[in-house]
C-alpha cells in the first residue's frame, strides 16, 4: 500500500461526509481536497521494456487498428496494416488490453514472448452491459424493453458543451430541442412524446443512479425570455464514461412516478481498481476552442430602405419601415440634425447590416482529469473550466466544475463510493422578445440602409441615445425614434445568473456471496442568484420638433431572483441472486426510498413599470421610490417508496423481469396518495435456438422482447389546497397597482383553485420490439413499437374568468403517444488494411392525440401570444396551434375583399397544425483509419409548424425578402377567390383578380391573423462533423504522454429549411427547455453554428 | 472498525423506515405561500381597485375612443384595432378578468363580513358587485350572473357558469341594491374607514351612490322596458333619495409614489411613455366652437392655434406634425409623457382619480327622470347643475389653467379677440357658458341653451349631449354606453379607419378565455350586434 494514498482516502472520506455537514465551507474543501490528490500524482514515471505482437482478426487476418494498452493506463497504441504492434510498457505489467470496433475487449496476459491475440466478435450494440434503473447494471439481451447506450466517445465526438444536446439524432424516441445549441442554452428532451399538459415533459435525468433536479432558469414572461439554460445541462460531457437512454416508462418503473417521462442515465468516469501494485495515476487533459456564429438569418429584401412612401415621409430618417424609395445610390443625409451637422451617407441595400451586429462566440473548454486506483479503491478526479463569449455583445457564459469519484472495500465485505461534483456558472445572457431591453427585438427594427456597425460609437452625439446638450437636456442623437440603439440596449441592460451546486452521492454497501445491501444517499442542493438591471432614462431628441416623442422614459429597474433547492434521496437496496441450476437463475432485488425536496424561491422587484430607481444606475433595494414587490415561493414535497424486482433467466435464453412499486406522496391526501405500479417485461434471445451456420453466418443475435407498465404520478406541491389570500396587485396589460395602496394594505383571493380529491395522474404503457443481429454483426437493427396511455393528468387548467379564478388544478384528461423506433447500423466496410466504415441511422415517429378532456374544457392552454394559442385539444396532437386565419373557402382558398384585393380575416379561430414533427430521423457515418477518426451526423425533423413572430414584425416593416416580391407592385393574391351572398344566403365563389397594395397587406393585415405567422418546421441538420486523429505512439515514445489526438469539429454545421422558411432555425424558441409552449419564436435567442480544434492529451 | 459500520448501516436503515413510517413525514402540503384568512378591510381596497383598472384604463380607452373624446395618436399603433371597430377577443381579456376579479373579491368580502357580523361591508360588496356587473352586461350584453363567482369547490365549484339574459342580470343587480339598503347604516360602527378608497367609510355617501346608481340601471331600461323603469322610478322616488352631489364624486384617487399611480398612466409607463391617445376632433371642434372652457381642462392647448386641436376619429394615418395637435391633459391621466408633477402647476397623469359615478351624472340622470318620466323637480336646473358640477369637479385645473392662459401669447381665443389677460376660473367658465361671454361679447354656448320649452326629445338630446361633454376624458365608457341607448350625441362620425362600414361598434367582444375555456359558452356575439336595451 501506498501511504499516501491510504492518508489521502481516510481524509477524503473525512472531507466528503463533511461537506454535507459544513455546505458554506464546502468549496475550500473540495480545493483542499484536490490539492491532497495532487500530491498523490507526484508519481514517478516507472522503467520499461517493450512487448511485441500481433492481433487477428476472427478469419485468421491481422487486423489493423486495433487499440492495444495497459490496461486502466493511457499507455497504448493502435495496430499497423499487418495487425502487428510494439509498445513500451512499464516493468511489472502483467497484461495488456485489447480493443477493436465491433469486438469484445480482452485482456490478454503478456506472456514474455511476441504475443498473437485472435479478436472475438461481439454484437456492439446489442449485447454487452446496461446500466438500468438504481444504476443496476444488466446484460442487454435481459432487457424486455428498448434503451440507447452512447459511450463517451459517442457523446464528444462534436464537443457539445451541453450533454443533453450531444444525444440528438443519436437516440431513436427521442425529441431533442436545443433552443440555441450554444454554451449555456437551455434543451429540452422528451422521449416517446408528451404525456403531461402543462406538467414536466422533459427526461428524468440520473447521475451515477442519483435523480437529479433539471430545473429550467430561463426567465419567461409575455414579452420578454432570458435564456440560462436548465440545470441537467451543467454536468460536463467529459465527465461521462457512458449513458443510457432508458426511452419507455417500464424501464424507469422503479423510479417510480418521476420515470414516466423515461429516463436519461449517465454514468461518470471513475478510477479503475488495479490488480498489481503499480499504482500509477492516469492524467487527461483537453482543450477544446470553439467559435459560434449564428446558424440562420432572415431572409431580407435588397430593394427598399427607410421610409415610408405608402402613408407617410418617403424618406422619414426616424423610420423603422423599409417601406421608403427603391435604392437609388445616392448621397443622402440621415439621422437627426445636430448642431447644424448632419450624417450622409449612399442610400444603398446593406446587405449585412443585421448580420454585421452579432460576434463571433468564442468558447474555451479546458478538462483536467486523474484517475488512479489501488488494489481496493480508485478515484477520480476532474476539473472542468468553460469560458466562453456569446455571439450578441456584452454576453458571456462561465462554468467550472470539479468532480470526485472515489469508491473503496473498507474489508469485511463493506464497500462504499461517493461521487461528489460542485459546479459554478457565471453568466449574462441578453433580452430576447419584444420589452424594451430585447437586443435583438430592437436589432430587429433596423431599416435595410442603416449602417448598423456605425451605431456601436455610442459616445459618437449621432448614435448616442443620451447626452446632455449645451442647456442641460438630456438628449438623443440616435436615428430611430421608435427603437433604441441595439449597442445601447446590449451594454446597459444586464442580466447576470450565478449558480452553485453541488450534487452527488454516498454508497455504504456490504456484499457477501449472493447478498448485497447498500444505502445511497444522493443529494443536489443548488443555489441560484439571478440579477437583473434594467437602466433608467429620459432623454428627448435633438430635433424634438420632427422627433416629437418622448418615448425614451423609463425610471429603471432592478430584481433579483434566489432559488435554492435541496433534493434528497435516499435508497436502501438489497440483492440476492440465486442460481438454482445450470438452466435457472434469479435476481431479487428490494428497495425503499425516500425524498425530501426543498425548494425555496425569493424574487424582489423594482419593477420599472411601477416602480422605480431614485438614483440612476444604483442597483440596490434601498435605492427604490416606492413598494418593493416581494415574493416568496417555498415548496416542500416528500415521498416515501417500496420496490423490489423479480429477474427470471433460463439459460441465458428467456428473461422475465417484474418489478412493483407503490409510493405514499405528500403531495395527495390520504387515501389517494397511495400509488402502485406494477410493471412487467421479458425477453426471449431466440437465437440461442438456431445452430450452425444461420446464427454464424447470418442472423448471429436475435432477441424478441415486450413490456408492460404502469407508472404512476403524484400531483405537484399544493396542487390539492384550497385557494388563498395573497397580497393585492392588480395589472392590467402593460401597467400594475401594487397594494399597500397608499399607504391601505390589500389582499386577494389567490387565482388558482385545488381540488382536494385530485387523483395521481396513471400511465399504462406497452412495447413490443426486436434486436437483430446479421452477418457477424456486420449489420445491426432494433425496433419497438410503443403505446403510452396517460390518464388522470393532472393539470392547472385555465378557468373562465367568470368563474372567478382563473386557473383550477384538476385531473383534466388523458394522452395518448403511439410510434415506432428504429435504430440500425451497417458496417459495409471492414478492410484488412484498417479502414472501417459503419453507418448508422435512427427513426422516431411518435402520433400524440389528446383524447379525452374533463371538468368541460374543449382544450387546454400550453402557451402562446398576440392571438396564436398553443393547446391540447381533445382529438389534436399535443402541441397543437390555435389561432385565426384568413377566411377560406371549405377547399382551402383564400377569401378576399372584392375591392382591397386584401385576405379578410377569419371571426372564429381554428387549429392550424402542432409543433410536433411527423417524424425525426437521423443518419450518420463513423469512418476509422489508422488513426484517423472521421464522424458525421445529420438530423432531421420533418412536419410540424413553429410560430414565427419574427416574421410577422420583419413583415411589418417591410424588411423581409417577400414584402419586395413584384417591386412592391400590386399583385393578386395565389388562388383568392371573392364570395358573393345571395338573397337566400347561397354563397358562391368567383376567382377574384383584384391586386392588392403589398404595404397594406404587411402592415395591416398580416398581424390580424396569426395563422400567417406560422411556419414549416421541418428541417435538416448537419448535426455533427468531425476528424480527430490520434499521433501514433511511436512519435513522442520518450515524452511523458501516452496519447495524444487532435481533432477539428462542428455542431449545428448547416441547415437545410423547408423552403417557405425564410425565417428561423425551426429550433429556435422562447420556452426554455421546461416550457411546454414550444415552437413559439417570439425573438428568441438565434440559434448557432459550433466550430472549433480540440487537443487531448493522456499522461 | 467492523462494529461502528454495522451501528451506522443499521441507523441509516433505521432512519429510512423510521422518518418514513411516520405519518408527519409526509404532513408537508400546507402551502405557505398563500394565507387562508383574510379581513374585510384588506379584500374592501383589492375589489375596488379592481373595478378602477378596468374602468380607468380598458374600458375608459375603448370607451374614450368610441366616444370620439380620444383617437389613435399616429405616432404609436396600441389601439388602431378600435379605431378600425375590429377588436379582436384578445383585446378584452384583461377588463373582463378584472372585473370578474373584483366581483370575485366583494363576493369573498360579503360572505366573510356576513360571518364576522360588519354589516356595512356587505352593503359596499353588494353595491359594488351591481356596479361591475351593470358594466359587464352593457358591455357584453348576456354574461355569467347567477351562476358567476362560485368556482371554489366551497361554493358549488362551478368552473363553466351558464349565461344569463341581460335582463335577468339587470333584476340582479336591482336586488343587489335591495339588499345593500336594508344593511346601510351611516351610525354603524363597524363601518370602513381609510381600507374604502371611495369614500373612507362614509355610509351617507354610500346610500347617495346607491341610490344614482339605481336611477343609472333604470335610465338604462327606459326604451326596452318603460314600465319597469317607471315604477322602479316612483319606488326611487318616494324614498325621498339621495343622490350623489356635487364634491361627492365617486372616485379613487391615485398618487404619485410607484406602483400607486393612475392605472392608465401606469399603463403608459408600462409601454415606455408611449402616447398613444390624443384628442379627438369631433368633442374639441364641438367645445371650440362652443366657447366652453372646459376644453382647456380636457385636452392641452396647441401654441400655434391658441386652443385644442384635435384629430379626426381615426385617422391615425394622416400625416400630421408632431405638436400640431392636443394631448388629453394630465388631468384626465391622458399625457403619458407626464412624469410625476411635471405639469407646471403640479398635477400630474399619475395623480388623475378614476371616476365610478360622478355629480354631474348624477344631476343629468335626475334631469332625465323629470323630462321622461315626469318625477318632480326642475329639469333646466338639474341640467346646469349638471354643467356646473362637472365644472367644479375639476377646480384644482382651473386654478393651475388661470396661470397658463394668463400667460398666453395669442391675441384671440375661440375666435375672440383678447383686449386683457384672461384670467380662467370655475366661475368664469360656468358663468360664460351660459351668458355669453361678456368680457368678450361672444354669443353663448349652444349646448349650454338648454331648451326649457321644448319637446321630450329635445330635451333628452341636450341633457344627454351634455353629459357626453361632461364626462370627457373621466367617463368613456359610460358616454359610449349612453350613445348606445340614446343616440346622443348626433354628431359622432364614422371612423376613417372602420372596417366595418358604415357602422358603430354596438358591444365589446367575448374574451377568447371564455369561448375555449366555458363550455357554457353562447358563442361570439358580432361587435355590431345590439345589446338588450339598445333599441336604436
Amino acid at each position: 500500500m501506498n501511504i499516501y494514498s491510504q492518508v489521502t482516502e481516510s481524509m477524503l472520506f473525512n472531507h466528503l461526509s463533511r461537506l454535507f455537514n459544513e455546505k458554506t465551507k464546502s468549496m475550500k474543501r473540495v480545493l483542499l481536497l484536490f490539492v491532497l490528490l495532487l500530491m498523490v500524482g507526484f508519481q514517478a514515471f516507472a522503467q520499461t521494456h517493450q512487448v511485441v505482437g500481433k492481433v487477428l482478426d476472427e478469419t485468421g487476418q491481422g487486423f489493423p487498428g486495433a487499440g492495444v494498452s495497459v490496461k486502466g493506463t493511457a499507455i497504448g497504441t493502435v495496430t499497423d496494416v499487418n495487425g502487428s504492434f510494439t509498445l513500451d510498457v512499464p516493468d511489472g505489467t502483467k497484461s495488456l488490453t485489447i480493443q477493436a470496433v465491433g469486438y469484445t475487449s480482452q485482456d490478454v496476459a503478456i506472456t514474455g514472448e511476441s504475443m498473437l491475440v485472435h479478436l472475438k466478435v461481439t454484437s456492439r450494440e446489442l449485447e454487452g452491459t446496461v446500466v438500468t434503473a438504481l444504476a443496476v447494471k444488466r446484460e442487454k439481451r435481459e432487457l424486455g424493453y428498448a434503451s440507447t447506450t452512447l459511450s463517451n466517445q459517442d457523446l464528444t465526438n462534436g464537443n457539445n458543451t451541453s450533454a443533453l444536446s450531444a444525444l440528438e439524432g443519436k437516440v431513436a424516441g427521442a425529441n431533442i430541442t436545443s433552443s440555441t445549441g450554444g454554451p449555456g442554452g437551455s434543451t429540452r428532451v422528451v422521449l416517446r412524446g408528451e404525456k403531461s399538459f402543462n406538467g414536466n415533459n422533459n427526461a428524468l435525468i440520473i447521475i451515477d443512479g442519483v435523480i437529479t433536479n433539471n430545473f429550467d432558469r430561463t426567465q419567461t414572461n409575455q414579452l420578454e425570455q432570458i435564456d440560462f439554460g436548465n440545470s441537467a445541462n451543467d454536468i460536463d460531457p467529459d465527465d461521462i464514461e457512458s449513458v443510457t437512454v432508458l426511452n419507455g416508462a417500464q424501464a424507469a418503473a422503479l423510479y417510480g412516478s418521476i420515470g414516466a417521462n423515461g429516463a436519461i442515465m449517465y454514468t461518470t468516469k471513475s478510477g479503475k481498481s488495479r490488480n498489481n501494485t503499480n499504482k500509477k495515476l492516469e492524467i487527461t487533459y483537453k482543450a477544446t476552442y470553439t467559435q459560434s456564429d449564428i446558424l440562420k438569418y432572415m431572409d431580407l429584401q435588397h430593394q427598399f430602405g427607410q421610409g415610408n412612401i405608402y402613408q407617410g415621409i418617403a424618406d422619414d430618417r426616424r423610420e423603422n419601415f423599409s417601406w421608403g424609395l427603391p435604392f437609388d445610390n445616392q448621397p443622402r443625409p440621415w439621422g437627426q440634425q445636430i448642431n447644424g451637422q448632419q450624417l450622409v451617407k449612399p442610400y444603398s441595400d446593406q446587405p449585412d447590416n443585421i448580420k454585421s451586429f452579432f460576434n463571433h462566440g468564442k468558447d474555451l473548454n479546458n478538462y483536467l482529469s486523474l484517475a488512479g486506483g489501488t488494489e481496493t479503491s480508485s478515484y477520480f478526479l476532474s476539473i472542468n473550466s468553460l469560458n466562453s463569449t456569446g455571439v450578441v455583445p456584452n454576453t458571456f457564459y462561465d462554468k467550472y466544475s470539479i468532480r470526485f469519484n472515489g469508491s473503496t472495500e473498507l474489508g469485511n465485505n463493506f464497500y462504499s463510493s461517493i461521487n461528489i461534483n460542485y459546479i459554478n456558472n457565471y453568466s449574462k445572457s441578453p433580452n430576447s422578445g419584444q420589452n424594451i431591453g430585447s437586443v435583438l427585438g430592437n436589432l430587429y427594427q433596423t431599416a435595410r440602409d442603416i449602417p448598423t456597425w456605425e451605431l456601436k460609437q455610442l459616445g459618437n452625439q449621432f448614435y448616442s441615445m443620451a447626452f446632455p446638450d449645451s442647456s442641460g437636456v438630456t438628449r438623443y442623437g440616435y436615428y430611430g425614434a421608435y427603437y433604441k440603439n441595439p449597442y445601447w440596449v446590449a451594454q446597459n441592460f444586464s442580466n447576470i445568473d450565478r449558480t452553485d451546486r453541488v450534487l452527488g452521492d454516498i454508497t455504504l454497501g456490504y456484499k457477501k456471496g449472493k447478498f448485497d445491501v447498500f444505502n445511497r444517499l444522493g443529494a443536489d442542493i443548488s443555489s441560484d442568484s439571478r440579477y437583473f438591471q434594467s437602466p433608467a432614462f429620459n432623454s428627448q431628441p435633438v430635433e424634438t420638433a420632427f422627433y416629437g416623442g418622448d418615448n425614451y422614459v423609463s425610471p429603471g429597474g432592478y430584481s433579483e431572483n434566489y432559488a435554492k433547492s435541496m433534493h434528497m434521496n435516499n435508497d436502501l437496496i438489497g440483492r440476492f441472486t440465486q442460481a438454482f441450476n445450470q438452466d435457472f437463475g434469479m435476481t431479487l432485488l428490494g428497495g425503499a426510498n425516500a425524498k425530501f425536496y426543498q425548494d425555496r424561491g425569493l424574487f424582489s422587484s423594482i419593477d420599472p413599470k411601477t416602480n422605480g430607481l431614485v438614483i440612476p444606475g444604483y442597483y440596490n433595494f434601498q435605492n427604490a421610490q416606492g413598494p418593493i414587490l416581494v415574493q416568496n415561493t417555498l415548496t416542500d414535497t416528500r415521498s416515501f417508496g417500496l420496490y423490489g424486482d423479480l429477474s427470471l433467466n433460463y439459460r441465458k435464453e428467456i428473461f422475465i423481469d417484474a418489478t412493483a412499486r407503490n409510493d405514499w406522496s405528500s403531495t395527495l391526501e390520504t387515501g389517494n396518495n397511495s400509488i402502485f405500479y406494477p410493471s412487467v417485461s421479458g425477453s426471449w434471445v431466440f437465437t440461442e435456438r438456431l445452430k450452425g451456420k444461420v446464427k454464424d453466418n447470418i442472423l448471429n443475435f436475435g432477441k424478441l422482447r415486450a413490456g408492460y407498465a404502469g407508472i404512476g404520478n403524484s400531483a405537484p406541491a399544493y396542487a390539492n389546497q384550497p385557494a388563498g389570500y395573497v397580497q393585492g396587485s392588480v395589472a392590467s396589460a402593460f401597467g400594475t397597482v401594487i397594494f399597500p395602496f397608499n399607504n391601505v394594505p390589500g389582499y386577494q383571493i389567490s387565482s388558482t383553485v385545488g381540488t382536494p380529491a385530485l387523483k395521481p395522474e396513471f400511465t399504462k404503457t406497452f412495447e413490443i420490439g426486436t434486436d437483430l443481429s446479421f452477418f457477424r454483426d456486420k449489420v445491426s437493427f432494433s425496433f419497438t413499437y410503443y403505446d403510452a396511455q396517460t390518464s388522470n393528468q393532472i393539470d392547472a387548467v385555465p378557468l373562465p374568468a367568470s368563474s372567478g379564478f382563473s386557473f383550477e388544478t384538476i385531473n383534466v384528461g388523458n394522452i395518448s403517444n403511439k410510434g415506432e423506433e428504429i435504430t440500425a447500423r451497417v458496417t459495409p466496410i471492414s478492410t484488412k488494411s484498417g479502414l472501417r466504415v459503419t453507418l448508422f441511422g435512427t427513426y422516431t415517429h411518435n402520433v400524440s392525440e389528446v383524447t379525452g378532456l374533463t371538468g368541460g374544457a374543449s382544450q387546454v392552454s400550453l402557451g402562446g401570444l398576440n392571438g396564436m394559442a398553443i393547446v391540447a385539444a381533445e382529438g389534436h396532437p399535443y402541441g397543437e396551434f390555435y389561432g385565426t386565419d384568413f377566411q377560406k373557402t371549405p377547399d382551402g382558398h383564400v377569401i378576399v375583399d372584392p375591392t382591397t384585393g386584401l385576405p379578410l380575416i377569419g371571426t372564429k379561430s381554428t387549429f392550424e397544425g402542432s409543433y410536433q414533427p411527423k417524424f425525426i430521423a437521423s443518419f450518420g457515418a463513423d469512418i476509422t483509419y489508422k488513426g484517423f477518426r472521421l464522424h458525421v451526423l445529420f438530423n432531421d425533423k420533418q412536419g410540424g409548424v413553429f410560430y414565427s413572430q419574427d416574421k410577422v414584425n420583419a413583415d411589418f416593416n417591410g424588411t423581409t425578402s417577400e414584402t419586395g416580391y413584384n417591386n412592391r407592385q400590386p399583385y393578386v393574391w395565389a388562388n383568392s377567390v371573392n364570395a358573393t351572398t345571395s338573397s337566400t344566403g347561397v354563397v358562391t365563389y368567383t376567382t377574384n383578380t383584384t391586386k392588392f397594395v403589398p404595404y397594406n397587406y404587411y402592415t395591416n393585415v398580416e398581424q390580424f391573423v396569426p395563422a400567417a405567422g406560422l411556419v414549416n418546421a421541418s428541417y435538416v441538420k448537419l448535426q455533427e462533423a468531425s476528424l480527430y486523429y490520434s499521433i501514433p505512439n511511436r512519435y513522442y515514445k520518450r515524452s511523458p504522454f501516452g496519447s495524444l489526438e487532435v481533432g477539428v469539429f462542428g455542431t449545428n454545421l448547416i441547415l437545410w429549411t423547408a423552403k417557405s422558411n425564410k425565417y428561423n432555425d425551426p429550433e429556435e424558441t422562447s420556452a426554455g427547455a421546461a416550457g411546454n409552449g414550444q415552437g413559439f419564436n417570439f425573438t428568441a435567442n438565434p440559434s448557432l453554428r459550433n466550430y472549433g480544434v480540440t487537443l487531448k492529451a493522456t499522461f | 472498525m467492523f462494529i461502528k459500520k454495522q451501528i451506522l448501516l443499521a441507523s441509516m436503515i433505521g432512519l429510512v423506515f423510521g422518518v418514513s413510517s411516520c405519518k408527519r413525514y409526509l404532513d408537508v402540503n400546507k402551502n405557505p405561500n398563500v394565507t387562508p384568512t383574510a379581513t374585510p378591510a384588506t379584500l374592501l381596497p383589492t375589489s375596488q381597485m379592481y373595478v378602477a383598472s378596468a374602468m380607468g384604463v380598458d374600458l375608459q380607452v375603448n370607451g374614450s375612443i368610441w366616444a370620439e373624446y380620444w383617437t389613435q395618436d399616429p405616432s404609436a399603433s396600441q389601439y388602431r384595432t378600435l379605431e378600425q371597430y375590429q377588436p379582436t377577443q384578445s383585446t378584452y381579456e384583461t377588463p373582463w378578468l378584472n372585473l370578474y376579479t373584483a366581483a370575485e373579491n366583494f363576493y369573498q368580502l360579503d360572505k366573510l363580513a356576513a360571518s364576522l357580523k360588519k354589516k356595512q361591508y356587505v352593503a359596499i360588496s353588494f353595491i359594488m358587485k351591481a356596479y361591475t356587473f351593470q358594466v359587464l352586461t352593457d358591455g357584453w350584453g348576456d354574461i355569467p350572473f347567477k351562476e358567476a363567482l362560485k368556482g371554489l369547490p366551497s361554493d358549488g365549484g362551478i368552473t363553466s357558469p351558464h349565461y344569463d339574459a341581460q335582463q335577468v342580470v339587470y333584476t340582479g343587480i336591482l336586488a343587489y341594491l335591495d339588499s345593500a339598503n336594508a344593511l346601510l347604516d351611516p351610525s354603524d360602527v363597524t363601518k370602513p374607514g381609510v381600507d374604502d378608497l371611495i369614500y373612507g367609510g362614509d355610509m351617507t355617501k354610500w346610500q347617495a351612490f346607491s341610490n344614482t346608481l339605481r336611477l343609472k340601471i333604470l335610465m338604462r331600461m327606459s326604451a326596452v322596458d318603460p314600465a319597469g323603469a317607471q315604477a322602479g322610478i316612483n319606488a326611487l322616488y318616494a324614498t325621498g333619495p339621495s343622490f350623489i352631489d356635487e364634491s361627492n364624486d365617486a372616485q379613487i384617487n391615485f398618487s404619485t409614489t410607484a406602483g400607486n399611480k393612475n392605472p392608465f398612466y401606469a399603463e403608459a409607463i408600462g409601454v415606455g411613455g408611449t402616447q398613444n391617445v390624443v384628442g379627438s376632433s369631433t368633442i374639441i371642434d364641438t367645445m371650440n366652437a362652443d366657447d366652453d372652457y372646459r376644453a382647456f381642462i380636457d385636452y392641452e392647448y396647441v401654441a400655434s392655434a391658441g386652443v385644442p386641436v384635435g384629430i379626426k376619429q381615426g385617422a391615425y394615418d394622416a400625416v400630421v406634425a408632431a405638436g400640431s395637435y392636443s394631448l388629453p391633459t394630465p388631468y384626465m391621466a391622458g399625457d403619458a409623457s407626464a412624469a410625476d408633477a411635471s405639469n407646471a402647476f403640479g398635477y400630474s397623469s399619475a395623480s388623475a382619480p378614476v371616476k365610478f359615478l360622478t355629480s354631474y351624472e348624477s344631476a343629468f340622470l335626475q334631469a332625465e327622470a323629470v323630462v321622461r318620466f315626469g318625477v318632480a323637480g326642475d329639469d333646466a336646473a338639474l341640467f346646469m347643475q349638471g354643467v356646473h358640477a362637472s365644472i367644479y369637479t375639476y377646480a384644482y385645473a382651473y386654478a393651475a389653467e388661470d396661470l397658463e392662459l394668463a400667460d398666453y401669447p395669442q391675441t384671440s381665443v375661440n375666435g375672440d379677440t383678447i383686449t386683457s389677460p384672461i384670467f380662467l376660473t370655475p366661475d368664469f367658465a360656468y358663468y360664460s357658458y351660459f351668458n355669453g361671454d361678456t368680457i368678450y361679447g361672444a354669443p353663448p354656448a349652444y349646448w349650454g341653451q338648454y331648451p326649457t320649452s321644448g319637446s321630450m326629445t329635445e330635451k333628452l338630446r341636450f341633457i344627454i349631449t351634455q353629459k357626453w361633454l361632461s364626462m370627457c376624458g373621466s367617463q368613456g365608457f359610460e358616454a359610449w354606453t349612453e350613445y348606445r341607448r340614446t343616440g346622443y350625441p348626433d354628431f359622432l362620425v364614422i371612423s376613417s379607419n372602420s372596417l366595418i362600414g358604415n357602422e358603430f361598434p354596438k358591444r365589446f367582444l367575448y374574451p377568447s378565455s371564455e369561448s375555449t375555456e366555458n363550455s357554457n359558452y353562447p358563442g361570439l356575439k358580432s361587435i355590431t350586434d345590439k345589446v338588450w336595451w339598445d333599441l336604436l
